[in-house]
């Protein structure tokens, strides 16, 4: 068991190893030059470009920036410096990201807990109340969700919920904006958690309702062909109650294929947060990420990215063992 | 005989799908008798699943229904018992093991955990006296080491081996009745004939009933007092199973003893095969089902629907021309 989880982190290591060389090959080869900005200013004189140039190590060629940067970028502990200069000035790209992975993490585990605790239930409950007004009604919601792009749920839910809502009701239930309300730290412990929340549901929730829709649709269809199964069967011919048929021998095994989808879905999700970020002005890493693309800052995008693969990666491996301790069947080794 | 155990009257069991109406059980009557050994043996769809759901219950709404009949166990009717009622029916006097053991049983739990959860769902006891009881019948079914055996997961054991642990779940709460839905069907041929074996001795120790499904007469031969052969939902002959084999009365009978292999017998032909495919379920025409496939069929086979006549004691046949065909021909010469 533990010789397997230390196998599956070397493998994670390799994988994030991969990740880093292609992400860099790219940016290299498709990004621009970090400094085109400064070259086109006409105030800079071409000897200072030059002395930036050598000062970031971009005179260089591709495979030593690479090897330097790996090089820093694995010594962590060095904070901040670890993860070399923001292109854009003084700031160091450790500090930047990681300050900012706090905004992120908080949206992605709230979409992700909000995706898991409503998709899967209501899937289950589809397949248990198969073909009713209720599977049909839901089934066709998480259909039409399902194929909305995410800054259109994002935008709807500004619109209606807070706007609209606010119109028709004079009250403010929800911000579209920020992590916290400016005047945060003057209020008292349950105002913040109230102020936390009331900035937290709507992005959370245009995230996670495409993995509710997602989840809920496998759910309901792994949850049928258990329910159709021959050790169903069994479980009714003994003399169990429908209750406990699907509380003990259903629910178990219809659960197992949709850890993996949910441990697949962590890159979605984080993708989706990326986007929902930038619409609700989301102080994560997800805006620091797309502005640095614009401007060709790739220590801060390889450091995101790095970011992304690891938690997707820790992720996977955790993803692995629930499915272990579900399943009996599946053997570490 | 001794007295009924399982009365099953005029059962019509049927599936509405999109293409209509599956009539797959039509017009069904049959008792078996307390220890009795009760053969059901026909093709494939021909109703024999659907029988036994019925008489279980399991017959899944919406697309199911027991359309009419009555359904009589021990002088209770099972058709009007309410849920929890039947429950106790199932699993406790009824119990029912199905074709394919790989699939029969949970793979997340123990089997120790899925019998002791029947043992303890019918008898009154706790679950180390449950355990003990569990034990006892994985060593009845002749499973080495059950103590050890109880911690396996269902995938840790053979095809067979499962089987035997399906059994032993059955009679763990001794039933009146035992139905196995071509439990050996999945197996191969050794262990096939293993299994028959000890189902039948073990039900014999108990003088438990059994309703032995199957699509091969080979496997009801030996264990089988009686046969009722079964044709698209419906009877075709029914009687001891040496009349089944020797005096056969329907053509459709004939056909499948022409057609099965017994490795006691040269034979100097080929085997007989009938030929075309059971017609469909969904509004079968009138008149007799099996006549499109039928060498003797004549014009009042297509006109009126043959209904079962005693010819003999205890024997009952669906067609019109029996007792006067030759069926000898397609059955191929009497063995012994
Ligand atoms: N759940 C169901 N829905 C629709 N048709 C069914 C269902 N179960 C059985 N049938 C039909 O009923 C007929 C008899 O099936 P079954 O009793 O399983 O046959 P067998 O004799 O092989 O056990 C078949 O035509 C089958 O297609
Ligand atoms: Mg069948």
């Amino acid at each position: 068991m533990l010789q397997y989880v230390i196998r599956r982190l070397v493998y994670g290591m390799i994988t994030l190893l991969a990740l880093s060389i292609i992400t860099f090959t790219l940016l290299q080869n498709t990004g621009g030059d970090p400094l085109d900005r400064l070259k086109s200013n006409p105030r800079i004189t071409q000897q200072a470009i030059q002395e930036m140039a050598e000062f970031y190590g971009l005179d260089q060629p591709g495979t030593k920036q690479y090897l330097t940067w790996v090089g820093n970028f694995v010594q962590v502990w060095n904070y901040p410096t670890a993860w070399g200069r923001s292109f854009q000035g003084p700031q160091q790209v450790q500090e930047l990201v990681l300050n900012r992975l706090g905004g992120t993490a908080r949206l992605m585990f709230t979409a992700l807990g909000l995706a898991v605790m409503i998709g899967i239930p209501l899937g289950i409950y589809q397949a248990i109340k198969q073909y009713s007004f209720f599977d049909q009604a839901t089934t066709t919601f998480s259909f039409v969700t399902f194929s909305t792009p995410i800054f259109v749920l994002g935008i709807g839910l500004q619109i209606i919920l807070a706007l609209k809502l606010e119109q028709w009701t004079g009250v403010k239930f929800f911000y579209t904006s920020g992590m916290n309300s400016t005047s945060y730290s003057d209020l008292s412990f349950g105002a913040r958690i109230g102020d936390t929340l009331q900035h937290l549901v709507l992005p959370a929730t245009s995230i996670a309702l495409i993995s509710i829709a997602g989840y809920s649709r496998y759910q309901r269809a792994s949850m049928l062909e258990v329910m159709h199964s021959d050790y169903l069967r069994t479980a009714k011919a003994k003399g169990l109650s429908r209750r406990s048929v699907i509380v003990k021998h259903a629910l178990r095994n219809a659960l197992i294929p949709i850890i993996t989808l949910v441990s697949l879905d962590v890159a979605g999700v984080l993708g989706g947060a990326v986007i929902t970020e930038s619409i609700f002005a989301w102080p994560g890493m997800g805006r620091l990420y797309i502005q640095a693309i614009f401007l060709n800052d790739w220590p801060i995008v390889m450091a995101v990215v790095m970011l992304i693969g690891f938690m997707v990666v820790v992720m996977n491996l955790l993803a692995d063992l629930a499915y272990g301790w579900l399943d009996p069947r599946v053997r570490y080794d | 005989m001794s007295e009924p155990l399982l009365q099953v009257s005029n059962l019509r069991t049927f599936f509405s799908t999109e293409e209509g109406i599956v009539r797959a059980v039509d017009g069904l009557s049959f008792t078996i008798h307390k220890g009795e050994k009760f053969g059901v043996v026909g093709e494939s769809g021909s109703g024999k699943s659907v029988t036994a759901l019925s008489v279980m219950r399991l017959i899944e709404p919406p697309a199911g229904e027991i359309v009419t009949g009555e359904i009589t166990f021990k002088g209770e009717d099972l058709l009007g018992l309410k849920d929890e009622e039947m429950r106790k029916v199932r699993g406790g006097q009824i119990a029912m093991i199905f074709q394919d053991p790989m699939t029969a049983l949970n793979p997340v739990y123990t089997i120790g955990n899925q019998l002791i959860e029947t043992i303890m769902l019918h008898q009154s006891v706790g679950k180390s006296a449950a355990a003990e009881i569990a034990i006892q019948a994985l060593d009845d079914v002749h499973i080495p080491n059950p103590k050890v055996r109880m911690e396996d997961y269902p995938h840790q054991l053979s095809g067979g081996m499962r089987q035997r642990v399906m059994i032993a779940m059955g009679l763990s709460c001794d039933p009146d009745l035992l139905i196995a839905d071509e439990p050996t069907t999945a197996l191969d041929v050794t262990t096939q004939a293993q299994i028959l074996d000890l189902m039948l001795v073990l039900t014999e120790e108990r003088n438990t009933a059994v309703m032995l499904i199957t699509h091969d007469l080979g496997v009801v031969a030996g264990f089988c007092d009686n046969i009722q052969v079964m044709y698209a939902g419906r009877l075709a002959e029914r009687g001891t199973t040496d009349f089944i084999f020797d005096d056969t009365l329907h053509p459709y009978t004939a056909g499948l003893l022409g057609s099965m292999t017994r490795l006691d017998e040269v034979r100097e032909e080929r085997l007989y095969s009938i030929r075309g495919a059971p017609p469909s379920l969904i509004d079968p025409p009138n008149g007799c089902r099996f006549r499109s496939r039928c060498d003797f069929a004549k014009e009042i086979c297509t006109r009126d629907t043959p209904l079962p006549r005693e010819i003999s004691e205890d024997h009952w046949v669906a067609c019109h021309f029996a007792p006067d065909l030759d069926l000898i021909r397609v059955k191929g010469e009497p063995v012994g």
